[in-house]
């Protein structure tokens, strides 16, 4: 910032000085005495004036200005304000900057990664609180952000930590209260299909997803009245074979990534158990006892 | 104008308290809590004499210590009608006396014949879990025709005993003799 201050304030002193100021070098000038406010206020001006709401420089360094007032600020919804012009205005720069020899157009993608970086860090801190809503809509912003610099912006490690994070928090939601959370295990659902759909061969999200299903399919019966009718307990069987399905579809994936993990084998031969199927259920028993000397009971 | 400094990025490092797995153990508690539903339905939906409608409404479970479990912890505080349910581990084939139910696991399906005389003369209703056993004087026997727990019945061998299996019960059957 303060290198961007110093060419911003050459440029203010090289004008003529005997002129009239424009709205953009003011904002500099007040920036130089460090008044936010008083260089947002003239800045805002210059977007109103016709002629310097066409020049690329003037969102350039209004970018800069919210950029920091947003840095500044201890309200969240002041910062997140302040850094939503700031975006708002070096895209604008961007686009203006195009007909001419692009000047800025470094400064400026540099300003949109470094917000962008923010708001992965941001998201990454909200999610450590395991305020799981914010931390994805941190990680949305962040892509937003950096698809304005390229469309088809996407990297898989840091959209997979954050959802692979944000799915863990949900499942642990779940299962403390899998009636009151309901929401948290689709949830957490949706954000291991959005991993798999990156990779559908990645081993702890196959895992993590079979033993969700696995464990709603048994939730559903280890948690019912007993007093049900007939028609009603025969509903209930059938959504809980629908979960141990489901849980087969994703385990039966994962098995096939590693053949010797318990936790695996003893969810197969759980699900198969559930779904009576005596053959396979004896087969991953085995399996099972031969790797650990014990059934999967424990 | 250029950026002197790096631009760092976070790690992300989540400890999630507990960790996830699936227990064959809850599977085998899952089917216990099916078939428990299903003995409450059996328990109203069955009739029998009015010398056995009095007193406790014993349920004995004979081979299947997880349903046993499931019923004690669901069934303790209930009644059907004025009695109050009992629920009774059966050790041994001569602990089968007085049962208004009776499980008999699969294993221990010997008991059938070693104390036919007795079931019969005591209307116990005989529930049973093995293909083809109503031959042998199973009256409800759970099946396995798909994934569901299902069951079929026998109004002959019931009725043997004087018991009657209501309609909600046979008409849900996958079989009726």
């Amino acid at each position: 910032m303060k290198q961007f201050l110093h060419i911003a304030f050459l440029l203010v002193v090289a004008s003529n000085v005997t002129a009239q100021r424009t709205h953009w070098e003011q904002a500099v000038l007040c920036y130089q005495e460090d008044s936010l406010i008083c260089a947002s206020e003239k800045i805002d001006l210059a977007i109103k004036d016709s002629n310097e709401v066409k020049d690329p420089y003037t969102w350039h360094v209004r970018a800069f200005i919210y950029r920091e007032i947003s840095k500044r600020s201890s309200d969240e919804n002041e910062k997140n304000l302040a850094r939503d012009k700031s975006v708002e205005a070096f895209t604008k720069s961007l686009s203006l900057d195009k007909l001419d020899e692009q000047k800025l157009k470094t400064n400026n993608i540099k300003g949109l990664e470094a917000i962008a970086t923010g708001l992965y860090n941001e998201g990454v801190t909200w999610l450590q609180r395991f305020e799981v809503e914010k931390g994805i809509e941190f990680l949305e912003k962040h892509n937003k952000t950096l698809r304005i610099i390229d469309d088809n912006y996407f990297i898989v490690e840091r959209e997979v930590s954050i959802k692979r994070a944000a799915a863990a928090i949900l499942t642990d939601r779940y299962n403390d209260d899998n009636e009151g959370n309901s929401d948290a295990f689709d949830k957490a659902i949706e954000y291991y299909n959005d991993i798999l759909a990156v990779d559908s061969n990645d081993f702890k999200t196959n895992l993590n997803i079979g033993v969700l299903y696995h464990n709603k399919g048994i939730n559903l019966l280890t948690g019912t009245r007993l007093d049900l009718t007939l028609p009603e307990i025969m509903q209930l069987q059938k959504d809980h074979v629908f979960y141990m399905q489901k849980s087969l579809q994703y385990m039966t994936k994962a098995y096939q990534t590693n053949e010797n993990h318990p936790g695996v084998i003893r969810a197969l031969a759980g699900a198969y158990y559930s779904l009576h199927d005596d053959e396979k259920h004896e087969f991953y028993n085995q399996k099972l006892i031969k790797l650990e000397g014990t059934e999967g009971n424990d | 104008m250029k950026f002197k400094k790096f631009i760092i990025l976070a790690v992300l490092i989540i400890i999630v308290p507990s960790t996830i797995v699936a227990q064959l153990s809850n599977a085998k508690k899952a089917r216990a809590m099916q078939k428990a539903v299903y003995f409450w339905n059996f328990a109203q939906g069955c009739d029998w004499p009015d010398e056995h409608r009095s007193g406790n409404f014993v349920i004995g479970i004979y081979g299947d210590n997880e349903l046993y479990t499931a019923l004690i912890k669901g069934y303790s505080s209930l009644k059907r009608g004025s009695q109050p349910f009992k629920i009774v581990e059966i050790k041994e084939a001569g602990e089968i006396d007085g049962c208004h139910m009776l499980y008999v696991d699969e294993a221990k399906k010997y008991v059938l014949e070693s104390k036919r005389k007795v079931l019969k003369s005591s209307a116990t209703l005989i529930i049973t879990n093995q293909k083809g056993i109503l031959n042998e004087g199973s009256m409800i026997n759970f099946v396995y025709p798909t994934p569901l727990t299902e069951f079929e019945v026998s109004k002959s061998n019931a009725s043997k005993s004087k018991l009657v299996i209501g309609k909600d019960i046979s008409s849900m059957a996958v079989a009726v003799r």
